[in-house]
């Protein structure tokens, strides 16, 4: 009973300030609200059953890590066509035309500071998803670059790519919309 | 390690400037690439595309937080809602009434148990009454006299 209770305490003061930043993380994954909400259930469920084996000064990274494995599970068990492995660049360029074909009558609006929520949503969800996750990372939850590989199991290496590529691919489609 | 030819070498340089702009870099390498940024408009239109877009993710794509039905629903699951859970003004209604009901009944049932019911009771409390006089019997008497030595 009390290391139930300790264990619920501790859960309180670690996991629950971060949970925002699982939803996010889960959302931008599962690119779906409604996915997102039961990745993070399940994901705090898990945390909970491990809640003694995380350090008070990691617990953002070690939740986070949580989410992004049980994402990659939800997605292979329930949506394995989202999984679109990185070197796929014909599956990615489909995703983006159809994102260009989305809106093609919008009329041009000014410079990427005023591109509006959804565009900007709608560009990032047409990123593959390690690329979609790692912007999300570092740039909605500014994460560096050590903790980034850390969630994503992934050499600093390849966070530098996927970063740099995720821009480059983010900041064409703005701009193909600008023109 | 690959043979570093013109191109590789400027994706490095792409790369490294992203780092920076990502506050990555240690100050050596950071002076390094300024320079480098300086001296290349092509770094320095990559420095500005990378301004712009973290502008604009600021500006349009608010940090939402998690739903709250989703937060109660994790809390109920963990078990962590009772200990977090405030009264309503209901529930403090109905606390309130029932110390009122409890703490009246206590008294008067205190009272009452106290207050003799039966005839040896009256018999015993007129005794013990008796016996906290200073005389053990009262003589009642109107006449006055001086005892004297």
């Amino acid at each position: 009973m009390g290391a139930e209770e300790d264990n619920k305490a501790r859960f309180a003061r670690l996991i629950t300030p971060y949970l925002s930043h699982a939803y996010r993380l889960a959302r931008s994954i599962t690119s779906s609200p409604t996915d997102a909400e039961d990745v993070v259930q399940e994901a705090c469920l898990r945390a909970f059953r491990g809640i003694n084996g995380v350090a008070d000064a990691n617990a953002r990274a070690w939740l986070l890590t949580i989410v992004h494995h049980t994402a990659c599970t939800w997605l292979r068990k329930n949506r394995p066509a989202a999984l679109i492995s990185v070197v796929d660049v014909a599956a990615v360029e489909a995703k983006q035309a159809k994102f260009d074909e989305q809106d093609a009558d919008t009329p041009e609006t000014a410079l990427i500071a005023k591109s509006n929520r959804a565009r900007l949503e709608a560009a990032i969800g047409s990123l593959s998803l390690p690329y979609r996750e790692t912007f999300t990372l570092r740039e909605v939850e500014g994460l560096n670059y050590r903790e980034i590989a850390e969630i994503t199991g992934v050499p600093i290496g390849t966070v530098m790519s996927r970063l740099s590529r995720a821009r480059d691919q983010l900041d064409d489609m703005i701009e193909r919309k600008r023109l | 390690m690959t043979n570093s030819t013109p191109s590789s070498s400027s994706d490095n340089s792409i790369q490294l400037v992203h780092a920076y702009m990502d506050g990555e870099l240690d100050l050596t390498a950071a002076l390094g690439i300024e320079e480098k940024i300086a001296a290349d408009p092509k770094l320095a239109a990559e420095r500005d595309r990378i301004i712009a877009l973290r502008e604009a993710v600021q500006q349009n794509l608010p940090r939402d937080p998690i739903p709250p039905t989703l937060q109660r629903r994790i809390e109920n699951t963990i078990g962590l809602r009772q200990e977090t859970s405030h009264p309503t003004w209901r529930t403090l209604a109905a606390s309130v009434a029932l110390a009122v009901l409890v703490t009246s009944s206590s008294t008067w049932l205190f009272l009452d148990s106290n207050a003799p019911k039966t005839m040896e009771g009256a018999i015993v409390a007129g005794h013990i009454r008796g016996l906290m006089a200073s005389q053990p019997t009262d003589v009642a008497s109107t006449e006055r006299h001086t005892v004297k030595p």
